[in-house]
C-alpha cells in the first residue's frame, strides 16, 4: 500500500530533481527550481488530502498513519510550502538581504531531505524508524543554517551542532536504556512492558531531554536566539515552524504512545517544564531588538504552551496539542513571513525596520499584526483558541498553578509582540525606503497564513475534527 | 561473547558499566574539549557507547531477535553522517573565524550586544 | 407558509446585506484607490437596497386582504448565541407593518442622502471613509429595525451609535465636532446602559415565565420580541413579585428600556447631544440625526409597546416626556439663529410628538402608535427635506447664521421652493404630509382622555409653524445681511435631484394609509379627517406663521422690539434653559472632582506605579535571561544535560512517591 507513503515518497523525488536538475540548469534556470519544488511539496500536499486514509500500516508495522499523525503531516507539508513560499525573494535575491540563496541549489533539495525525515516522525513505529526519521530531521538543519557561508551562520551552526549532538547522545542512549528494559524496539510493545523502575526513569528522561533539544525546551533552548538570527530568514522559519512540528510529534510519540500509562509520573515534569520553557521565552524576548531573536524567544515560549497540552496524556490534550501546533504554524508562517518581506526590502532584522511598515504597506502591516496578535492569543484568532483548550487541558489535570503562570505568561507575551505593532503603526514612518512590494509566492503565502489563522479561531469545525481524530489515543 | 553475556546478570552489569563509563567519558569530553574535533571524537564516543549498549541488550533480553544489533548498524550509520556534517561546518568556521576553538565564540549572533558582527 | 413567500419576502436580509457588503469593499480596498469610485459604489449599493426595500414593500402588503390585519413573519434567522434553551440568540429578518415601514424609510432616506452626498461632500479628504461609515450605519440601521429579538437589536442599536459618533467626528480636526462626538457618544452611551440593563432584567424575568410555562413555550426563545408579546407572558410577568421598590421587573425593565430609546431619540432630559451633532456633515444630520437614527428610540417603544403597554404606568412616563420635550424643543427652537440648529431644536419636538403619541395609548386603545409610526414615516421625508435644503444653503454661502443670510429666493429658487414645501408640511397645511399624521397624534391625544396634552400640543403645532416661517423668512426673504449670502448660486443637480424626490414623497407620504397597516388589533378604526380636531390644528399652523409673518416678514425692528419684551424668558430661551450648563456644572465640579481626581490619583499613583514596577521587574528578568546566553557552546550542552538529568530526577520522584 504504497499510497500510504505517498506524500514522503513525492517530497523524496521532488529532492532528488531538484538536486539533479541543479546540476544541469544554468543561474537564470537555477531560479526556477523554487517553483518546482513548491509544486512538490503541493503535489505531496494534495497527495494527504487525496488519498492517503486516515489510518493503515507498512513495512510490517513499523510505518504507521493514524489519525492524529494525518494532522501533524498536514502541519508539516503546509509549514513547507509556506516557508518555500516566503523564501522566494531570498532565492531571487534582488533585496538587500545579501547574497541570493540560488547560488547553492542544493538548498532545496537539502530542505525536502530534511522535510521527509519531520514526515516519517508522526508514521514510526519503531525505535529505529523513530531514531533514523529524527536524525534526518535534525542534520540537515545543521548545514540549512550555515548555509550563507558566512561567520555568523557558521559560528551559529557550530553551537547549534555542539547542543544538537549533546542531545542527539542523550537521546540514543535513552533509547538504548529503554529497549534494554523492555526488550523490544516496537514503541507500541514497549508501552506495555514499561516498568516503573528507575532504569526505565533513566531512559524516559533522557528521550524527553533529547527531543526538548528540538523543541527548544528550557533549559535546552540557548541555541535559539543566534541560531534564528544568524540563518538565512527561511531557514529561521523552517526551525520555527517545521522542526518544532517534527518535535512535537516525536513527543507526543513518546509520552503518549510509549509512556502514556506511566502519565502520572511524568505529568509533574512536563508540567515544571512547560512553566519553566513559557516563562524564560518570555521574559527572553522582552528585552530583545531583533526580530528574529525576538521570534526565536516567542518560539521558546510557544513550545511552553504546547507542553500545557500534554499534561495528563488525555484525548483532549492529544487534540488541543495538535490543534494547536496546526495554529501555531499557520501563525508563525505569517509572522515570517511578514518578517522576509521587510528583511528583504530594508536588509534589517532590526525591530525599527518595522518603522511606519503601516503606512508603506497597510495590508502587510496588518498580517503581521494578526499573525502578532495570533501569536500572544487575542480572540477571536486561532491563538485564543487553542491556548484556552490547552490551558483547559491543564484545569482539568487540576494544575491550576501552571494555568495562572500560562496566563501570566500571556500577558507577558503581548507586551514584546505589541512592540512591533507599536513600531508599525504608531512610530512615524522616517525611513526612505520605498514601498515595499510582498512578491507573488510570499504575498499568498500571508494571505494564507492570515485566513487560516482567523479561520481556525472562528470555524469550529477545525477543532471538532481533530478531537475526533484523537479518538484513538488514550 | 554472546554466551557470556547471556550466562548472567554478572555479564550483564560488567557490560553496563563499560557502557556507561563510555558514555560519561563521552559527555565530559564533549563539555570540556575546547577544539571542535575533541567534541566531535566525544559524541563518537557516546554514540558508540550507546551502540555497544543496543547489541549488549539484544543479547540478554531478546537473544531470539536480531533488532539492537541493527539498530547498532544504523547508528554507526548515522554517526558517520554526522561526521560529515559536522566537519563541514568546522572547515566553514575555520576558513571565517581562522579557529575551531569552541571557547572562543563567545557572542550571542547578530543583532545583540557583544555578538559577531 | 413559508413556501409561498416571494423571493424577496424570503430574502430579505439581502437588504441590510448589500450595504454591509459595500462597507467592507469601500471601507477595506476602494477608499485607499479611488474616492470617486468608492462613492458611486456605496451609493449605488444603497440605491439597490433601496429598489429591495420598495420591492419588499409592495410584496409584502399582498399578504392580506385589506379586512385582514397583516402577518408577522421570520422568513430567515439563524442561530447566533445559545446560551441554554430558551435563551437562544437568533441573527434574522423580523417582518411586520412596522419593520417593512422603517425598511422603505431607511433604504429610501438613505439612498437619497448618498446621492446628494455625492455632490455635497466633493473634495474633502474623507471622502471614502465618508461613504464607508454611512454604508456601516445603513447596514446597522436596518439590523436595527429588522431585528426579530432584543440583543440583536441591542447590538445593531450600538453599530448605529458608533457610525453616529464617526460621522459628528467626521470633520476631527475640528475642535467642535470633536466635542459633539464626544458628548454625543457619552450622553447616548449612558442611555444605552439603561437599554442593556432593560435586555438583562427582563431577560431573566421572561426566561422564568418560559420555565414556567414549559411545553407551551414552543421553540419561542426569551428575549424575542414573539415571545415577549405574547398574552400570557405579558399576563405572567405582569404578577410576578416585585423586585425594587415595589415595582415588578416589567415594569423597572420598561422603564429602563425607555431610558435606553429616550437617550436614543434624544428626549428631555437627555437631548442635550443632539443639537451639538449638528457639527457633522448637513446630510448625515438628514439621515441619521432628523430621519432614521433618532427615531430607533421612537421605534424601540414600538416594537416593544405590548410590554410597555402591561407595565404599570410606563406608558405615563412616556406621555410626560414626550409632551413636555415636544414643547420645551419647539420653544427653544424659536430663538436660535444657527439654521440648523432650528431643525435639530424642531427634530427634538417632533420627536417628543410621537413619543406623546405612543404615550396616549395607557387607556387602552393602541391608536397612538400607529400614529406614532405615521408621524415617524411623514417626519423622515419632510424632515430630511429640510437638512438638505439647509444644507444646500450651507454649500452656497457657507453659513448657517439665519442673520447673516436672506434673499435667497431669487439665487436660489428651486432649493428655496423645496424648502418652502417642506416648511409647509411640518407646519401641517393640507394636502401636504405633516398635516395628516399630526392631526392623528392630536387626535389619539384627544380621544385618548388627555385634553391638556392635546392642547399643549397644538400649542407646539403652532410654535412649529412660527420658528419655521421665522428661519424660512430669514434665509430667503428679504435682502442678503452679509456679503456672503450675495453671491450664493444654486446647489448642483445631484443636490437637487434627491431633494426633489423627497419632495414628491413629503407632499404625497399623507395620502398612504400608514396607520391601517401597522395598527394593532383593537385599535378603533377611524374615517377620514377628523375636522374637530384638524380645524384648531390648521388654525394655530395658521397663527404661527401669521406671527412669524409679521415680526420678520418685514420690519425686522418688529422682532427686535417682541425679545425686548420676552426679555428673561427669551433669554433662557436661547441659552436652551442652561441645561447643557447644568451638566457641565454636575461634571466638573461633582464627577470630575469628587469622584474622578481621586481614583485618578489612585490611578496614577498605585495602579501605574505597581504596573511601572511590574514592567521594570519583567525588564529585569528578561535581562537576566539573556545573561545568560553567554555563547558558550559548551555551557548550553551542559544545562542540556543537566535538564534531561531533571527530567529524570523528576521522573524518578513521582515514582516514588507514587
Amino acid at each position: 500500500m504504497p499510497t500510504l507513503a505517498l506524500p514522503e515518497l513525492l517530497v523524496l523525488a521532488t529532492a532528488l530533481v531538484v538536486l539533479v536538475a541543479d546540476l544541469f540548469v544554468g543561474q537564470v534556470g537555477r531560479r526556477q527550481l523554487l517553483p518546482v519544488a513548491l509544486v512538490g511539496v503541493c503535489a505531496a500536499l494534495g497527495a494527504l488530502l487525496a488519498v492517503v486514509p486516515d489510518s493503515g500500516e507498512l513495512l510490517g508495522g513499523r510505518f504507521a498513519v493514524d489519525p492524529l499523525g494525518w494532522w501533524f503531516k498536514l502541519a508539516l507539508l503546509g509549514a513547507a510550502a509556506g516557508v518555500l513560499a516566503l523564501a522566494q525573494p531570498a532565492w531571487q535575491g534582488d533585496g538587500r538581504a545579501g547574497p541570493t540563496l540560488a547560488n547553492r541549489g542544493e538548498f532545496l533539495a537539502v530542505l525536502l531531505f530534511n522535510l521527509a525525515g519531520m514526515l516519517v516522525v508522526p508514521s514510526a513505529r519503531d525505535a529505529v524508524t523513530f531514531y533514523l526519521a529524527l536524525e534526518t530531521a535534525t542534520m540537515p538543519l545543521f548545514l540549512l543554517v550555515a548555509w550563507r557561508r558566512n561567520a555568523a551562520g557558521a559560528e551559529a551552526a557550530l553551537k547549534y551542532l555542539v547542543v544538537g549532538a549533546l542531545a542527539s547522545a542523550m537521546l540514543l542512549y535513552g533509547l538504548a536504556w529503554l529497549y534494554g528494559v523492555t526488550g523490544t524496539l516496537d514503541l507500541t510493545a514497549m508501552a506495555g512492558r514499561l516498568p516503573a523502575t528507575p532504569a526505565a526513569y533513566l531512559g524516559l528522561g533522557l528521550v524527553v531531554g533529547g527531543l526538548g533539544f528540538k523543541l527548544t525546551l528550557a533549559p535546552l533552548h540557548f541555541w535559539a536566539p543566534q541560531v534564528y538570527a544568524g540563518a538565512p530568514l527561511p531557514v529561521a522559519a523552517w526551525l520555527g515552524t517545521a522542526s518544532k512540528g517534527a518535535a512535537v510529534a516525536a513527543v507526543v510519540l513518546v509520552l503518549y504512545r510509549v509512556a502514556g500509562p506511566h502519565a502520572q509520573g511524568w505529568t509533574l515534569a512536563v508540567a515544571l517544564l512547560a512553566a519553566l520553557t513559557m516563562t524564560i521565552g518570555n521574559l527572553g524576548a522582552v528585552v530583545q531588538t531583533n526580530v528574529l531573536r525576538l521570534l526565536a524567544f516567542s518560539a521558546v515560549s510557544q513550545a511552553g504552551y504546547l507542553l500545557v497540552g500534554l499534561c495528563g496524556a488525555t484525548r483532549d490534550g492529544a487534540a488541543a496539542v495538535t490543534y494547536y501546533l496546526l495554529v501555531y504554524v499557520v501563525t508563525n508562517l505569517g509572522a515570517f513571513a511578514a518578517a522576509a518581506v521587510v528583511h528583504h526590502h530594508t536588509g534589517s532584522q532590526d525591530l525599527a525596520a518595522f518603522r511606519g511598515l503601516s503606512r508603506r504597506h497597510p495590508l502587510l502591516a496588518l498580517a503581521m499584526m494578526l499573525a502578532l496578535f495570533g501569536l500572544a492569543g487575542i480572540p477571536p484568532l486561532g491563538g485564543f483558541t487553542g491556548k484556552f483548550f490547552l490551558f483547559a487541558v491543564a484545569a482539568q489535570a487540576d494544575l491550576h498553578g501552571l494555568v495562572a503562570v500560562a496566563a501570566v505568561n500571556s500577558t507577558v507575551s503581548l507586551y514584546y509582540y505589541l512592540r512591533i505593532v507599536r513600531q508599525m503603526y504608531i512610530e512615524p514612518d522616517d525611513s526612505a525606503a520605498p514601498a515595499t512590494p510582498t512578491g507573488l509566492l510570499p504575498g499568498l503565502a500571508l494571505v494564507t497564513a492570515t485566513a487560516g489563522g482567523i479561520a481556525l479561531g472562528v470555524v469550529p469545525w477545525f477543532y471538532e475534527t481533530v478531537r475526533a481524530a484523537a479518538a484513538g489515543w488514550p | 561473547m554472546a554466551e557470556n553475556l547471556a550466562s548472567g546478570a554478572t555479564g550483564l552489569h560488567a557490560w553496563l558499566l563499560v557502557t556507561s563509563a563510555l558514555f560519561s567519558v563521552g559527555v565530559y569530553g564533549l563539555l570540556t574539549r575546547r577544539n571542535a574535533v575533541g567534541i566531535l571524537l566525544s559524541l563518537e564516543l557516546c554514540l558508540n557507547a550507546a551502540a555497544v549498549q543496543f547489541v549488549v541488550f539484544n543479547a540478554v533480553r531478546a537473544p531470539a531477535r536480531v533488532d539492537g544489533a541493527v539498530m547498532a548498524l544504523f547508528v554507526v550509520a548515522v554517526a558517520a553522517a554526522e561526521v560529515v556534517v559536522a566537519m563541514a561546518i568546522f572547515v566553514l568556521l575555520y576558513s571565517r573565524r581562522r579557529t575551531v576553538d569552541v571557547t572562543d565564540l563567545t557572542g550571542d549572533g547578530p543583532g545583540h550586544a557583544g555578538g559577531a558582527p | 407558509m413559508t413556501c409561498d413567500h416571494s423571493a424577496i419576502v424570503q430574502h430579505a436580509w439581502v437588504i441590510p446585506a448589500l450595504p454591509l457588503l459595500s462597507f467592507a469593499l469601500v471601507g477595506l480596498v476602494l477608499r485607499p484607490l479611488n474616492a470617486r469610485l468608492a462613492g458611486a459604489v456605496a451609493a449605488a449599493a444603497v440605491a439597490l437596497s433601496a429598489a429591495l426595500g420598495w420591492w419588499l414593500a409592495f410584496d409584502y402588503l399582498q399578504f392580506a386582504p385589506p379586512a385582514e390585519p397583516l402577518p408577522t413573519l421570520i422568513p430567515w434567522q439563524v442561530e447566533w448565541l445559545r446560551f441554554q434553551d430558551g435563551l437562544r440568540i437568533d441573527a434574522g429578518t423580523l417582518l411586520d407593518p412596522a419593520s417593512v415601514l422603517l425598511v422603505v424609510v431607511v433604504t429610501t432616506v438613505s439612498a437619497l442622502v448618498h446621492v446628494y452626498s455625492l455632490a455635497y461632500m466633493k473634495g474633502e479628504p474623507g471622502y471614502g471613509r465618508y461613504f464607508a461609515v454611512l454604508n456601516l450605519f445603513t447596514f446597522s440601521m436596518l439590523g436595527l429595525v429588522l431585528a426579530p429579538n432584543l440583543v440583536q437589536m441591542f447590538v445593531c442599536w450600538e453599530l448605529v451609535g458608533a457610525s453616529s459618533f464617526f460621522l459628528i467626528g467626521f470633520w476631527y480636526d475640528r475642535p467642535a465636532a470633536v466635542a459633539a462626538s464626544k458628548k454625543a457618544f457619552v450622553v447616548t452611551r449612558f442611555a444605552d446602559l439603561g437599554l442593556l440593563l432593560a435586555i438583562l432584567l427582563l431577560g431573566q424575568a421572561a426566561f422564568d415565565v418560559r420555565t414556567q410555562l414549559g411545553a407551551s413555550a414552543g421553540d419561542s426563545q426569551a428575549l424575542d420580541f414573539a415571545f415577549l408579546g405574547r398574552a400570557d407572558v405579558l399576563a405572567a410577568l405582569a404578577h410576578q413579585a416585585p423586585v425594587l421598590g415595589g415595582m415588578t421587573a416589567l415594569t423597572l425593565g420598561c422603564l429602563l428600556l425607555f431610558v435606553g430609546g429616550a437617550g436614543k431619540s434624544a428626549m428631555f432630559p437627555l437631548h442635550i447631544w443632539l443639537p451639538d451633532a449638528m457639527e457633522g456633515p448637513t446630510p448625515v444630520s438628514a439621515l441619521i440625526h432628523a430621519a432614521t437614527m433618532v427615531v430607533a428610540g421612537v421605534y424601540l417603544v414600538a416594537r416593544a409597546f405590548p410590554l410597555l403597554a402591561a407595565a404599570d404606568g410606563v406608558l405615563t412616563v412616556v406621555l410626560a416626556v414626550g409632551t413636555f420635550t415636544a414643547l420645551f424643543a419647539a420653544a427653544i427652537g424659536c430663538t436660535q439663529d444657527d439654521l440648523k440648529r432650528v431643525l435639530a431644536f424642531s427634530t427634538l419636538s417632533q420627536l417628543g410628538y410621537m413619543m406623546l403619541a405612543l404615550g396616549t395609548c395607557g387607556g387602552g386603545d393602541p391608536a397612538g402608535r400607529s400614529a406614532a409610526l405615521f408621524h415617524l414615516f411623514t417626519h423622515a421625508f419632510f424632515k430630511a427635506l429640510l437638512f438638505l435644503g439647509a444644507g444646500a444653503v450651507l454649500h452656497a454661502a457657507h453659513t448657517g447664521d439665519v442673520w447673516h443670510l436672506g434673499g435667497l429666493r431669487r439665487k436660489m429658487p428651486l432649493t428655496h421652493a423645496l424648502f418652502l414645501l417642506a416648511t409647509l408640511a411640518i407646519a401641517g397645511i393640507w394636502p401636504l404630509s405633516g398635516f395628516f399624521s399630526k392631526d392623528e397624534v392630536l387626535a389619539a391625544a384627544l380621544h385618548g382622555g388627555h385634553p391638556l396634552v392635546f392642547a399643549v400640543g397644538l400649542g407646539v403645532a403652532g410654535l412649529t409653524a412660527f420658528y419655521m416661517a421665522r428661519v424660512y423668512l430669514l434665509v430667503f426673504w428679504g435682502e442678503p445681511r452679509r456679503e456672503a449670502s450675495a453671491h450664493v448660486h444654486e446647489a448642483p443637480l445631484t443636490m437637487v435631484l434627491p431633494m426633489g424626490a423627497l419632495a414628491v414623497l413629503a407632499a404625497v407620504a399623507g395620502f398612504v394609509p400608514v396607520s391601517r397597516w401597522v395598527a394593532l388589533p383593537g385599535t378603533a378604526e377611524h374615517a377620514g379627517i377628523d375636522w374637530l380636531v384638524a380645524g384648531p390644528a390648521t388654525a394655530a399652523a395658521l397663527a404661527g406663521f401669521g406671527a412669524a409673518g409679521w415680526l420678520y416678514g418685514g420690519d425686522l425692528g418688529r422682532s427686535d422690539a417682541a425679545v425686548a419684551r420676552l426679555g428673561r424668558l427669551y433669554g433662557a430661551l436661547r441659552h436652551k434653559f442652561w441645561i447643557d450648563e447644568l451638566y457641565l456644572w454636575v461634571a466638573r465640579k461633582v464627577m470630575f472632582r469628587l469622584v474622578a481626581a481621586p481614583i485618578a490619583w489612585f490611578d496614577r499613583m498605585v495602579v501605574d506605579g505597581t504596573m511601572h514596577g511590574v514592567g521594570l521587574l519583567t525588564r529585569l528578568c528578561g535581562a537576566g535571561v539573556q545573561a545568560a546566553q553567554t555563547g558558550q557552546a559548551q555551557a548550553y550542552a551542559a544545562w542540556a544535560l543537566a535538564g534531561g538529568l531533571a527530567v529524570v530526577g523528576l521522573l524518578w520522584a513521582a515514582g516514588r512517591a507514587g
